[in-house]
């Protein structure tokens, strides 16, 4: 017998137990308002907040960085003790609760709810004596001020300590209180469990009595729930009280009615459990459901990145083929171009060709010509005529020198080959030079040449070039001028260019004719190339030294090559 | 006035001749006519050049351009000769700073003027000859005095003084003048030290002093001229003279 009672206080202690802590909801209004009235700590606060969210492992971490910061407040000391308290009983680190709850002083907001927790705390300890003490000042605080609920918590836990401290007068004082309160409230469960408190305390005292009737009345209010655990419990604690009547066969009945509702809680947890492995299954199932469609949504998404993959080379493919394409088109073009210029170029040469054979062909036919009649004129021993062949041909081998010079500073000029060295000189002296050249084919035509070129004329330019291209206009000049007519060559000084001026009056340029000879492209026919070759020459010439040519000319009026030159004045 | 020594440095026998007549027609004092560099150098040596005249190729050598750098240690002013174009020939003459050259063919015309340029090019003198007023270039031994597209030369040690004149500057000498167009300062850091001036404007040569009257404030050059000796420089002078004498 004695085996089943301590069954069943254990079990009215563990549920007595999983009651016992403090609700707090009524503190937290209290702590609102702290934090609104105090400065704001970080820790405090935050464990604070979790605590109202009864998140107590983080509260109870946060309070205790809170006493290990720097940054306390004293107004906070006690609420911070209550949470660190508080929080531990929720913990089960009771010796620490104990700690934190007697160092708040009496008197604080929370008397009562200090007390109630460190009553648990010595109850939880063992300390009945000192559970008791606590317990009791609870109830002088007045017990008015817990709502019912932890009236009931706290009668029966005192309760429970006078039962472990074998005072069983005020046990029963205490249980009673729990089972009227219980009454009152019309809460079944509680009174069914206050009722089973009181009946075990009387059958411990063997107040069969007393204890009996309620037994029985636990049991019959058992029958109202339909909590198992409670029918079973009350059926066993009828089992038991009948057997210690002897009467077998009720206690036969009453452990048959405790086994089926063994079973029934057996079937009921089965069921659970069933249900709890239907729910796995379940579970399983989607979860391979899950797997399957991220299989599936993997095998797709394998799917578009091959196909971006296949896009992204295409593009690829076509962009390399576009640009091989584009460069090979380039090349094409700047090959075209080349073979243009190249045939442009050749056309050039074989002009060239043309003219210098031309231009050659004719003086050294005469000279040969000249040769037989000078042979001739030896035989005759005719002086005169002699003089006369040797001075025509000192003239004609003056003019193949000419073109062969042409040819050979243009074939410099085009390879790049040409030496041009950038100097200032006076420009008088280099033009009285060229003119020193044509004195006696001037002297034989009776055409003056007129230098009037001021001596303090400095031009920048290449001596070697200037030279060829006045003897290429002076040599143009003499040859279509008429026998004693006049050259005048005269500078004007612009700001920058001296403009050399060499006006002959002879037979002139039409403007057709002009256009083609200093237009390489209009140059269509081999005439006008022969004719254009020493003035472009010319040109290129004096462009390579910054400077410029340019003619006028009316036909039957004459011709006036003009040259710019850079110049530069001296100073005076 | 003296004329030109010069030295040329051709090969070809018809050439030289040419060349040699050519100066020779127009007051110029042909001193040599070398056909390798090694006799050049041997006259450069012995005899007193003014003036060389150089063909860049001595058969296929570039004989002239050897001499052109042996001769910067003499201090003469030259010219190269050339019937090439070519770009490379020329890169290479032009090496040898100052560079004028001459092609061949050319007419007399050509020659005398490409002289002048080599020699104003060599004093650093450029388009000297040009001036009409001052056609002179000045060096440490000679002024060089165009006249008539010809060129001639005062031994410097025979210039008595030299006197600002306008925007020249006066050379006095044999009782003659020339003008140079260049600044006094520019003039007495070319000539030898025994020209000193005597004033602001005016520096002479101490060799012609045949008198100086100090308390005066006088100087009496050898031809009779009279120079003012300011008081500025009459100490410098007279020092100079005592040390002399």
């Amino acid at each position: 017998m004695k085996k089943g009672l301590c069954l069943i206080c254990c079990f009215i202690f563990f549920y007595s137990y999983s009651q016992k802590i403090v609700d707090n909801t009524n503190f937290n209004t209290h702590f609102k308002e702290i934090c609104s009235n105090t400065k704001h700590n970080y820790y405090f606060h935050k464990s604070l907040s979790f605590f109202i969210n009864k998140e107590i492992d983080s509260a109870y971490s946060n309070i205790n960085k809170y006493f290990l910061s720097e940054n306390r407040n004293d107004k906070l000391k006690n609420y911070a003790y209550y949470i660190q308290g508080d929080c531990a009983v929720k913990k089960k680190l009771w010796s620490e609760a104990q700690e934190s709850l007697e160092k708040i002083p009496d008197g604080f907001v929370s008397d009562h709810f200090k007390y109630l927790n460190l009553a648990n705390v010595f109850l939880n300890q063992k300390k009945y004596k000192e559970a008791l003490k606590f317990y009791k000042k609870v109830e002088v605080l007045g017990v008015k001020k817990t709502d019912d609920y932890n009236q009931k918590i706290m009668y029966h836990n005192i309760g429970l300590c006078y039962l472990h401290l074998n005072d069983y007068k005020n046990a029963e004082i205490y249980l009673s209180k729990e089972r009227n309160l219980a009454i009152k409230s019309k809460d079944t469960l509680s009174t069914i469990y206050a009722t089973m408190d009181l009946a075990n305390l009387y059958y411990q005292q063997y107040l069969d009595d007393k204890a009996i009737p309620l037994f029985l009345e636990s049991y019959n209010l058992s029958k109202i729930t339909s909590n198992l655990e409670i029918k079973q419990n009350a059926a066993l604690n009828m089992a038991v009280v009948e057997e210690n009547n002897k009467d077998f066969e009720k206690s036969i009945a009453y452990r048959k009615e405790y086994e089926s509702w063994k079973d029934s809680i057996w079937n009921r947890d089965k069921i659970w459990e069933l249900a709890k492995q239907g729910r796995v299954f379940a579970v399983k199932e989607k979860q391979k459901e899950i797997a399957l469609q991220e299989e599936q949504i993997k095998v797709q998404k394998t799917k578009q990145r091959a196909l971006y993959i296949g896009v992204f080379a295409l593009a690829l493919i076509v962009a390399i083929i576009a640009f091989f394409l584009h460069d090979r088109i380039q090349k094409n073009k700047v090959i075209t171009q080349q073979k243009n210029k190249l045939s442009d170029l050749n056309d050039m040469k074989n002009k060239l060709f043309s003219i210098v054979s031309h231009d050659l062909r004719t003086p050294i036919n005469t000279i040969r010509n000249n040769n037989v009649d000078l042979k001739e004129a030896f035989k005759l021993n005719n002086k005169t005529e002699i003089s006369d062949k040797i001075n025509q041909g000192i003239q004609v081998t003056e003019g193949v020198h000419l073109l062969l010079d042409k040819v050979l500073n243009w074939s410099l000029l085009e390879s790049g080959q040409l030496f041009t060295n950038i100097e200032s000189f006076p420009l008088k002296p280099i033009l009285a030079q060229v003119i020193y050249n044509y004195k006696s084919i001037a002297a034989s035509k009776n055409i003056t040449i007129i230098n009037t070129v001021s001596s303090n004329v400095i031009v920048n330019s290449d001596i070697e070039s200037t030279k060829i291209v006045l003897r290429n206009i002076l040599d143009n000049a003499i040859k279509y001028s008429a026998n004693g007519s006049e050259i005048n060559c005269k500078a004007i000084m612009n700001e920058n260019f001296c403009n050399l001026e060499i006006t002959d009056t002879g037979i002139g340029i039409s403007k057709a004719d002009l256009a083609e000879i200093l237009i390489e492209e209009k140059a269509t026919n081999e005439q006008s190339a022969v004719k254009g070759f020493g003035l472009r020459l010319c040109r290129s010439l004096i462009q390579n030294n910054g400077g410029d040519l340019t003619i006028s000319s009316q036909k039957g009026i004459g011709t006036t090559v003009s040259l710019s030159i850079p110049y530069k004045s001296l100073e005076h | 006035m003296k004329s030109i020594n010069i030295l040329i440095l051709e090969d070809e026998p018809k050439e030289a001749k040419k060349l040699k007549t050519a100066l020779e027609d127009n007051n110029y004092n042909v001193i040599a006519v070398c056909d390798t560099v090694v006799s050049a150098e041997n006259v450069l040596k012995t005899k007193s050049i003014d003036f060389c005249i150089l063909d860049i190729f001595l058969g296929k050598e570039l004989g002239g351009i050897q001499l052109a750098e042996k001769i910067s240690e003499y201090n003469i002013p030259f010219l190269f000769l050339t019937s090439s174009k070519d770009r490379f020939v020329f890169e290479k003459a032009k090496l040898t700073q100052p560079f004028s050259y001459l092609l061949k063919p050319f007419n007399e015309l050509e020659l005398l003027f490409t002289l002048e340029l080599a020699i104003e090019k060599f004093f650093q003198q450029a388009n000297a000859f040009s001036e009409e007023k001052a056609p002179t270039v000045l060096s440490e031994k000679y002024l060089f005095i165009k006249n008539k597209d010809r060129i001639s030369k005062v031994e410097i040690n025979d210039i008595s003084f030299v006197e600002v004149e306008d925007r020249y500057c006066k050379v006095a000498y044999n009782q003659r003048n020339y003008l140079i167009k260049m600044a006094l300062k520019k003039v007495i850091e070319i000539l030898p030290d025994y020209f000193i001036q005597a004033h602001r404007n005016c520096i002479v040569n101490l060799d012609k002093i045949k008198d100086i009257f100090p308390n005066d404030n006088l100087i009496v050059l050898a031809g009779d001229e009279k120079i003012t000796l300011s008081e500025r420089y009459k100490y410098d002078i007279l020092k100079k003279l005592n040390i002399m004498n």
